[in-house]
């Protein structure tokens, strides 16, 4: 071969290294090949290796170094690698060279045939030859890096000369500051602890990797080699940890580092000894566990910073595992029972004083060191519980705060267990040991229970805590008993119904339901029948529960809804409930309070798991819907001999509307088809449905004709919109066609004067043109229908008509609206005209609100058809034409229209349609604020403290017109009702968190001031309002 | 900063603290249930109340008013919005008819959150402020009888967390102020450290209630720093 | 007998400390919480002075120094909670033009206001002072403080020069109050610790020549009685008011060592300046909550007080040591506390010559109803009263 090649390496070398690269490879190529021979191209570098020229020396060397490493590594003999080796050992001490010279070697290093020889030549050439100090980082990394393969590669050869490896390595690294370095020796010094045979360099060696203790490292912004903190920590605690021989000198010198004022320092530090606890093992740490302990107990006995405490507890739970380890019991004179003696020595007569400070803390201690292991547990629990638990006797309240801490060490203990041997609600048993507080169970369990029973009410803490405690026992595996158990669930009932504070309650309610998800019976055998019981019982005339319980029923409905965790607990619920319906009924008062309560309950359960899957809605749907409808009907009609008022008060009709269409909805629609059919001959046909139940089938079929004229009974409507609502758009109507329905409705809208029915048909329609029409449909029911009403509107002098068709317009295109269909915008233009009109202007002004309203049936829930840009596009049509209609008029009758339907627009336009026109019509909006329509100001306010955060510089160019106007709006009067005047403060508290205090300051005084009346309204919450926003003033300056 | 003064006091928990739910709850047991319904659960699906059940209705856009059966009569709202006084959806506001005047409790809120100028805890927790030493006693005087704007005493007793304690001046300034800014100008507040509490108890109290002291203090700026430190927390 | 307001000045947003009308012109001066004080035209109640921008805290007390001799000058001091005290003297050539035509009420309105010069700050107390008072004379000036301490200032002819020559510190506690005795050369001192001091100047020391006990919580104000005819060692009487809600009345029973004796140089005196004061009578109780001011009429000899719960109480002798009440007020600041309650003349609001104040005869003329009380209170307005016999 050539010296070209090698001068153009050279040259390539300095412009473009992929190229000389590429050459390398060339070369190595030509050398596998054989067409070239090593000998000769080292030969012809030769020269150049010898070269005075740095640069000319450093590139030949680089040129061998990167043809070795791309060479197989089975391509050299020994003889040729053993050449190569000390060669480039001999250029170990040049010190421009080392980074080149190194490559070279680690490419020997993983050549296969290289002897053992050269492996300890290489390595002591690395120790004698490489002074550190002389070089930078990186050129130290790559000498690490030979270190690092000669390890992995050669561990073998490397332990027989095991004396300088060591000696070697340790003066190699000294004074080592880099944190990629590190990395690298903490690792080196990790292998060589475990490997090699480190007796006689024990010291040095530990204090090689600890002098580098505590790590105080913050990585540099840019670093390139994205080192943590943590990384480095971690490594030298593997360092420091990887050999027993160093324990004589770990805890010793770790320990004294826990005197360290920094807190991370401390933490660093008790990872460590628990790194070292573990990885050392049994018999070491046997040696040590007195001075670690006595060196660790300090933070926990006297509460230290922050977490601390736990990290430590942790700490000694490790510690007594590694004692315990492999043993079943306590062997005499084992450390651990060394351990054990000493700690409970310490902590045990703390404990069990009650006036000390250190009682719970010790009482930590003690539980962790139990929940390591089966055996520890068992020693200490012996030891401690029983005295523990002679503290506790509920006679003198003034000890109640103390005994409340033996309590709370219990409880520690019963958690230990629980994570020991298990609890109920873990899917796989954890442990095959019967819980080791068993043979304290029964006074254990006592106590909790008189904590909680026999306390006097206002201890509400520690009740709560006696309860959490029977409440975890009865968690825990094999502890408690069916019976016992069943006891627990009785105080909890017991809670629920009686006591009055909230968080007890609350709290009794939650474990209910934790206690269900283990053992449902639980609930179903004892929960249920208590609550069911607490319930009214009409037959007995008592209406209100007052005889029965001491809560309100609603108290303990809501209650018994929370339980429904399960289908099946509430498929009992709702027969149990629907049971009791017809007596309910029967003897409720006039506000069907009771009957109305009882159905709101099975709705309630229904909305929280609504979206719940594995609900079995169709269930439901099937046996719910007719069951609901029949009653309500047949009950409407007055069929049965009974009379039932209170099933078919308008507000429980409502709640039965709501469950159906919730049902209804939440089915596939495949399952509504037959249902759809059945609803339309009960409401529409009047034909023999499924709906109601065989004994009533044909009669109501005679009888219930809800859409005719003169329909009795009335408000029952709300029940067929609500299903027809529930029903998915691909389900056919099962009439004629959509378009002739929703005509046929119109007239008997119009005539309707039931406004609940006429509602339900308002709606009915809506729905209608908005699920079920075609575009044709649609244009056509514009032309003709649409057009009708218009023309009322315009000719008619009839003003009842007028307002009629008006409403029936607005709800019509509000389904118009919501599919943005441009060609009612015309229609709309004619409605915004009236907002002139001094007869129609106020009703214009509502249907304005009701063209954009958010309606609970009329909603995307309901598959109405709702365009993404509805609410913007109808924002925009209008607003502006309100502005100006605004500007327009002259007095204030029309003003005061704009206004409103300014406001109640507004009231459903979400912020970011609002926010760009803000300037247009804020002027509008403040004007509103003077008026005497509470209505309007609440929506007008709401608007403003909506927009603040968003459009604060805007409104702080207002601000002069908006303070007073809101200061205003605090003073007690009708048109300044409680909404209004809390509305008013709480924006302008908002101001201070928004607008800039310089703006704002010039008000301060005066705003602080004129609050002052605000302090002494009538209202409480008006009065908290107060407070708060002058104090957000008051802060401004402080 | 430096070793507080009482490093380990008394701490209440959170549950122990009195609230006016729990009054709440009492006076409703107590009271004829089906008057009053308690809160529960269910009222998101079906509201206690018939005046928030007509809301529902309000809330509902009915133009038409049509004469109707008494029933339904007033679930519609007059569209007469010329007509000023439309108490448009919040009927259940009719001043005076439902005053809620100020309580202790009320008083209570207001200063047991303040926090206190050396442990992160609110003056509640500690106890310093006890509602059993609150009271509030309303002018007798004759001509002063049926007046809304009779002049009120409040009356507040605190109890340092340790007899020595050289923080309850600042304490005790820190409730006036915090009252002085919530409570009406009606009201004349006045703070004493609660009998047998602390050693210098008639020193501290002359000067909590020295108007010219207080005032003067209010000046300076450095106080008036921890001071709203103090009421920073206060909800 | 009914007592009628006749006037309220909406003065202030915020706290009046207290209200001092000039001994001779129809002025009113009042100090404020805003570090301000304003002057009040006592014809037409209009504003004719902001004197601010000097103080750094609340001015809590302003007094007029009495015009003596022919000097026309009009000063005012302030005491301030930053601890000093200010001199403040009326610009007079700008003043005499314009008081043509601020006499009447319906063009007084846009009379600019008199310009006012802050001639001199007087430091030396440790924080907040807490009242002044010139002497009749107007040789002295006195303040006090929370120092414990009341200090007696000279001043120079022209106002801009002041010396202290006596620090008087036997007070135990705060010193609230200090007011100079009518004609004599006697300053009296209230107190947080409960008493009342007397001073005088002995040789050339001012000593503390008598102590009062008796209140059972902070004096806050004192007043003399203006009428007694004062000659040496003769009868002397002062009004106090205190937090333990009373009003009481102290008279001189004795006096040994003073005027009379002055020439005699002190070392042939056997006997210190001392006197021995008395209680001559409380009266009648009405007031709730501490009492923060009283006024003794140089006219009617009726005393007014008022306080905390916003009663003012007019009281008249029956005969000497027993007092009635004449008069109350209820809520006479709504429900505001009343901080400051004085009597003054009342002044026809048409009377531009009133410019040289009263003269001599004119004062002794002065019927019970020519003469009104100011008021001042927390909610920032300065109330005039009538009492009417009828």
């Amino acid at each position: 071969m050539s010296k070209q090649v090698i001068d153009q390496y050279l040259v390539l070398l300095e412009g473009s290294p992929d190229d000389s690269d590429q050459l390398a490879q060339q070369i190595s190529n030509d050398i596998q090949s054989g067409s070239v021979r090593l000998v000769d191209f080292v030969q012809n570098l030769g020269q150049y290796l010898t070269d005075e020229d740095v640069g000319i020396r450093r590139k030949s060397l680089s040129c061998i170094s990167t043809v070795l490493t791309k060479l197989p590594a089975a391509q050299l003999n020994s003889r040729q690698i053993t050449m190569l080796s000390t060669f480039l050992n001999e250029k170990l001490d040049d010190e421009e060279c080392l980074t080149e010279a190194s490559a070279g070697l680690i490419a020997l290093i993983t050549m296969e045939s290289i002897s053992a020889s050269s492996v300890k030549d290489i390595a002591s050439a690395v120790f004698t030859k490489i002074d550190m100090k002389k070089h930078p980082q990186g050129v130290r990394y790559s000498v690490y890096q030979i270190m690092d393969k000669l390890i992995q590669k050669h561990l073998s050869t490397l332990k027989s000369i095991n004396e300088t490896t060591i000696n070697g390595l340790l003066q190699l690294i000294s004074g080592e500051k880099d944190p990629r370095n590190l990395i690298v020796v903490f690792s080196l010094l990790k292998i060589i602890a475990q490997e090699f045979e480190i007796h006689d360099f024990a010291e040095p060696l530990f204090d090689a990797s600890f002098c580098y203790f505590p790590i105080s490292f913050r990585p540099p912004p840019d670093d390139p080699y994205g080192i943590t903190a943590d990384d480095l920590k971690h490594k030298l605690r593997d360092a420091i940890s990887a050999s027993t021989l160093f324990a004589p000198f770990t805890f010793s010198s770790l320990v004294e580092k826990l005197n360290s004022s920094s807190v991370g320092v401390k933490k660093d530090t008790i990872l460590s000894i628990s790194a070292c606890i573990e990885s050392y093992g049994t018999v070491v740490v046997g040696n040590y566990w007195e001075k670690i302990f006595n060196s660790l107990k300090f933070e926990v006995l006297h509460e230290g910073e922050e977490d601390i405490p736990d990290m430590i507890c942790n700490l000694l739970k490790v510690l007594t595992r590694v004692l315990a380890f492999g043993q079943l019991r306590v062997i005499d004179d084992s450390p651990l029972e060394a351990f054990l003696k000493v700690v409970t020595a310490e902590c045990k007569p703390l404990m069990i004083n009650l006036e000390s400070r250190q009682c719970k803390p010790a009482g930590r201690i003690l539980s962790s060191i139990a929940e390591a292991s089966y055996v520890s547990f068992d020693a200490v629990a012996e030891d401690v519980i029983p005295p523990v638990l002679k503290l506790v006797d509920f006679t003198s309240s003034a000890t109640l705060a103390q005994q409340k801490i033996a309590l709370e060490s219990l409880m520690a203990f019963v958690e230990a267990s629980g994570n020991l041997y298990g609890w109920k609600m873990e899917a796989v048993r954890t442990s095959k040991r019967e819980n080791g507080l068993l043979p304290y169970k029964d006074t254990l369990f006592e106590i909790f229970c008189k904590g909680f029973v026999s306390v006097p009410a206002e201890e509400v803490s520690f009740k709560l805590l006696a309860l959490q405690g029977v409440v975890r026992m009865s968690l825990l595996h094999t502890f408690l008993d069916e019976s016992e158990m069943g006891l627990v669930v009785q105080y909890l009932d017991e809670t629920v119904l009686v006591e009055q504070n909230e968080t007890l309650c609350s709290a009794a309610l939650s474990s209910l339901q934790a206690l269900g998800r283990v053992k449902a019976d639980l609930i179903l055998n004892i929960a249920f029948p208590a609550f069911l019981s607490q319930l009214p019982d009409p037959e007995l005339g008592d209406v209100t529960g007052a005889q029965t319980s001491k809560k309100h029923f609603r108290v303990i409905l809501s209650a018994l809804a929370d339980l429904c965790f399960s289908k099946g607990i509430f498929d009992i619920l709702t027969v149990r409930l629907l049971n009791r319906l017809p007596s309910a009924a029967k003897f409720d008062d006039k506000s069907a309070t009771y009957t109305q309560s009882i159905l709101a309950t099975i709705l309630l359960v229904l909305q929280r798991n609504a979206g719940d899957s594995d609900w079995d809605k169709i269930f439901f749907f099937e046996s719910l819907v007719p069951k609901l409808t029949s009653i309500t009907i047949t009950a409407a009609l007055e069929l049965s001999s009974q009379s039932y008022p209170a099933i078919y008060a308008p507000a429980s009709v409502r709640i039965v509307a709501k469950i159906v269409n919730l049902l209804v909805r939440s089915v596939p629609a495949d399952s509504q088809v037959d249902f759809a059919i059945q609803l339309f001959k009960l409401f529409y046909l009047s034909e023999e449905s499924t709906l109601i139940s065989e004994l009533y089938r044909s009669q109501v079929a005679t009888v219930f004709k809800p859409l005719a004229a003169a329909s009795s009974p009335e408000g029952l409507l709300e029940l067929f919109t609500a299903a027809v609502a529930g029903l998915h758009c691909e389900v056919k109507l099962p009439v004629s066609s959509a378009f002739q329905f929703a005509s046929d409705l119109i007239p008997v809208t119009l005539a309707n004067e039931n406004s609940r029915d006429r509602l339900a048909l308002l709606r009915l329609i809506t729905l209608v043109v908005n699920k079920w029409f075609s575009k044709n449909d649609e244009t056509k029911y514009l032309e003709t229908i649409v057009d009708g009403l218009r023309q009322n509107l315009t000719n008619s002098n009839d003003i009842e008509l007028c307002i009629g068709s008006l409403e029936q317009l607005s709800w019509i295109l509000k389904a118009y609206v919501l599919k943005s269909n441009r060609q009612a915008f015309e229609s709309i233009e004619q409605i915004l005209g009236l907002l002139r009109d001094p007869d129609m202007g106020a009703y214009a002004s509502k249907s304005c609100g009701i063209m954009i309203s958010d309606d609970e049936i009329v909603d995307k829930s309901n598959f109405v058809v709702s365009r993404l840009l509805s609410k913007q596009s109808y924002f925009s049509f209008v607003i502006q034409k309100l502005v100006d209609g605004f500007n327009s008029s002259v007095d204030t009758v029309p003003k005061k229209n704009y206004l409103v339907a300014l406001s109640t627009i507004l009231q459903y336009m979400p912020g970011k349609i609002v926010l760009p026109q803000l300037s247009t019509f804020l002027p509008l909006l403040l004007q509103s604020l003077s008026l005497d329509d509470a209505q309007v100001k609440l929506a007008s306010i709401d608007t403003i403290s909506a927009t603040m955060s968003d459009a604060s510089s805007l409104m702080s160019e207002h601000l002069s017109t908006v303070i007073p106007r809101l200061l205003m709006a605090t003073t007690p009067k009708p048109s300044n009702p409680a909404g209004v005047r809390v509305a008013a403060l709480n924006a302008l508290g908002i101001f201070t968190k928004t607008i800039s205090a310089d703006t704002l300051r010039p008000y301060r005084a005066d705003i602080i001031r004129k609050l002052a009346p605000v302090l002494d309204d009538p209202k409480r919450e008006v009065r908290k309002a107060g407070v708060d926003c002058r104090q957000a003033y008051y802060a401004m300056d402080e | 900063m430096s070793e507080p003064i009482n490093a380990n006091p008394k701490i209440l928990s959170l549950e122990d603290l009195p609230t006016r739910d729990a009054e709440r709850e009492i006076t409703s047991s107590a009271g004829s249930k089906s008057s009053i319904l308690p809160s529960s659960a269910l009222d998101s699906v079906f509201p206690a109340s018939r005046s928030s059940l007509d809301e529902v209705y309000n809330t509902l856009f009915m133009i038409a008013s049509k004469k109707d059966e008494t029933e339904d009569a007033e679930m519609k709202e007059a569209p007469e919005l010329s007509s000023g006084e439309s108490d448009s959806g919040s009927s259940d506001d009719d001043e005076g008819e439902d005053e809620e005047p100020i309580d202790e409790q009320e008083i209570y809120d207001l200063i047991a959150t303040i926090s206190d100028p050396e442990h992160p805890l609110t003056l509640g927790q500690l106890a310093v402020v006890n509602k059993p030493d609150i009271s509030i006693t309303h002018s007798s005087s004759p001509a002063s009888r049926g007046r809304r704007q009779i002049i009120t005493r409040v009356n507040v007793d605190i109890t340092p967390t340790i007899t020595h304690c050289s923080l309850a001046t600042l304490i005790g300034l820190g409730i006036r102020v915090r009252l002085e800014r919530c409570l009406p100008p009606r009201y004349r507040v006045e703070i004493n450290v609660k009998k047998g509490t602390h050693q210098s108890e008639s020193q501290v109290n002359r000067q909590l209630n020295d108007k010219e002291r207080v005032a003067a203090a209010c000046e300076n700026q450095q106080l008036l720093g921890v001071l709203s430190g103090m009421l920073a927390t206060c909800k | 007998m009914p007592i009628c307001q006749v006037h309220s000045i909406p003065a202030h947003t915020d706290r009046i400390w207290s209200v001092v009308p000039h001994p001779t012109l129809p002025l009113l001066a009042c100090a404020t919480s805003d570090k301000s004080a304003q002057i009040y035209s006592l014809n037409t109640y209009f504003p004719v002075a902001q004197l601010d921008g000097n103080h750094k805290r609340s001015i809590r007390s302003v007094s007029w120094k009495p015009k003596t001799g022919n000097s026309s000058e009009v000063v005012l001091a302030t005491a301030s909670f930053d601890g000093t005290v200010g001199i403040w003297i009326r610009d007079d050539d700008r003043y005499a033009q314009e008081v043509g035509s601020s006499g009447s009420v319906d063009d007084g309105a846009d009379v600019g206001l008199e310009e006012w010069e802050f001639v001199a700050s007087l430091e030396g107390h440790e924080n907040e002072v807490k009242c002044v008072d010139w002497s009749s004379d107007g040789a002295y000036l006195a303040s006090c403080s929370r120092d414990k301490s009341v200090w007696i200032w000279e001043a120079d002819e022209d106002n801009e020069e002041f010396e202290c020559i006596a620090v008087l510190q036997d007070h135990t506690q705060d010193v609230k109050y200090v007011v100079w005795h009518p004609s004599e050369d006697l300053l009296a001192s209230a107190s947080y610790d409960d008493s009342i001091r007397l001073w005088r100047e002995d040789e050339d020391d001012w000593v503390c020549s008598g102590e009062i006990i008796g209140h059972r919580s902070t004096v806050w104000c004192i007043d003399f009685d203006k009428r007694t005819p004062s000659q040496a060692g003769s009868a002397a009487r002062l009004v106090s008011c205190s937090a333990d809600e009373t009003v009481r009345i102290w008279s001189r029973v004795s006096i040994t060592g003073t005027v009379g004796s002055r020439d005699i140089p002190s070392t042939f005196r056997s006997d210190p300046v001392s006197e021995n004061w008395n209680q001559e009578a409380i009266l009648p109780k009405r007031h709730t909550g501490p009492i923060y001011s009283v006024s003794w009429s140089a006219r009617s000899g009726r005393i007014v007080s008022a306080g905390a719960d916003g009663l003012l109480v007019v009281y008249e002798e029956v005969k000497t040591g027993e007092w009635q009440v004449i008069a109350e007020e209820e809520d006479a600041h709504s429900v505001f506390e009343i901080n400051s309650c004085v009597w003054s003349r009342k002044w026809k609001s048409t009377a531009s010559h009133h410019l040289e104040g009263e003269s001599q005869e004119e004062k002794r003329s002065i019927k019970f109803d020519d003469e009104i009380i100011i008021t001042g209170g927390d909610d920032g307005n300065i109330n005039v009263w009538e009492v009417t016999s009828k």
